[in-house]
């Protein structure tokens, strides 16, 4: 019977090995897909843009309410005064967005013949999303501390408090700022990976029920109508979870800006 | 064609009258398109709204024990630390929820 585990397509696979100094830095099938993503992006963003025309094409129109999208976004939670990250906020929001819809594809063959091929979403890898959210809480903090210096801290010291509940307020703020990080990565993640098991299951079930013969097979219709629904579901969350992850990026890149509130 | 110039409609062969006419029915167009549109978001934006609280929260607590843990791993007193963070956690973790809702609710009323 084929397989129907639904997490093998969370497994990393080697395609290059490559061991320096007893670390294992092997070319995995997630750094394929992170460059797959980061490729195929610059890619998308060169040729939509190089024409520069008054009138936009079909490509520049994209590049151009992508700007747009992100734009306003930063604008809108960090003021102008936010638009000096907009370089970063977009990087991300695109390497997520990219990653996410090349996880979509159930079947994505790599083109180095002996790997096993399956699909890969990078953002359903834990240490993929806390990486990227540490990035940003390190922009965060290097750039509060270097901008306002000791005013940074005020952060932790909310105005209008009577003194004596600083004792409580103060450990309740820096554990809030130290949450935030994780709470930034744990959601795209878990979101990645609850929905990208729940999509196998419900496929493996399709499998299960076409093997187990006779008319078994035809309620096996009733999956595949599920698979067709969350499939969609996916589309939604993938772009939904990237705009959420950007989105707060900037809420945050403000409290840099603006440590007092 | 010397019927229809008999009647009261806009003059169709009028450039600026066809362009007046046609500006009306795109805009009644896209009231009711976005009208629609908004009743399909409401709820898939309740979803993911929902989720978000849910791990604001989870997150403050988390961290809070972790803290207070590690604090008992170091000076060796273990469970105050720990019962303390959890503690803490846990305001954290509302504050995170209503930081959230508050900002939340503030895009809402930006929007509309």
């Amino acid at each position: 019977m084929a397989d129907t585990n639904p997490i093998k397509q969370f497994e990393i696979h080697e395609v290059a090995p490559l061991e320096i100094a007893g670390l294992n830095l092997a070319f995995t099938n997630s750094a394929f897909f992170m460059l797959l993503a980061t490729v195929s992006v610059t890619l998308l963003m060169a040729l939509a843009t190089n024409k520069r025309a008054l009138v936009p094409g079909r490509g520049q129109s994209i590049a151009e309410i992508l700007y747009g999208f992100v734009a306003d976004m930063v604008r809108s939670s960090a003021g102008n005064e936010g638009l000096r990250f907009f370089p970063f906020v977009f990087t991300l929001f695109i390497f997520i967005l990219a990653g996410n819809m090349f996880g979509m594809f159930p079947y994505l063959p790599l083109p180095i013949p002996g790997v096993d091929n399956h699909g890969f979403t990078i953002t359903s890898h834990i240490i993929v999303t806390l990486t990227l959210s540490m990035m940003v809480m390190a922009i965060v903090v290097g750039f509060g501390v270097y901008k306002n210096g000791f005013k940074f801290l005020k952060l932790f010291v909310p105005a209008g408090v009577p003194p004596i509940l600083y004792i409580i307020v103060t450990p309740i703020e820096v554990i809030s700022f130290l949450s935030r990080p994780i709470s930034l990565s744990v959601r795209l993640f878990a979101n990645m990976l609850a929905g990208h098991i729940l999509l196998k299951v419900f496929a493996g079930f399709i499998v299960m029920l076409g093997a187990a013969g006779a008319a078994w097979g035809i309620v096996g219709i009733l999956p595949f109508a599920m698979v067709i629904g969350l499939t969609a579901l996916e589309f939604l969350v993938a772009f939904l979870q990237a705009y959420v992850f950007a989105i707060l990026t900037c809420i945050y890149l403000n409290d840099a800006l603006h440590p007092a509130h | 064609m010397i019927m229809m110039s008999n009647r009261d409609e806009p003059d169709r062969s009028n450039p600026e009258d066809r362009l007046a006419d046609f500006e009306k029915r795109l805009s009644a167009r896209l009231e009711s398109r976005n009208a629609e549109d908004r009743k399909y978001d409401r709820p898939r934006q309740g979803w993911a709204i929902g989720l978000r609280y849910g791990t604001e929260f989870m997150v403050g607590v988390l961290v809070g024990a972790a803290i207070g843990y590690l604090i008992d791993r170091v000076f060796d007193t273990l469970p105050f630390g720990l019962l303390i963070g959890t503690f803490l956690g846990f305001g954290a973790g509302t504050m995170n929820v209503v930081r959230a809702a508050k900002e939340l609710s503030e895009r809402a009323l930006r929007d509309n």
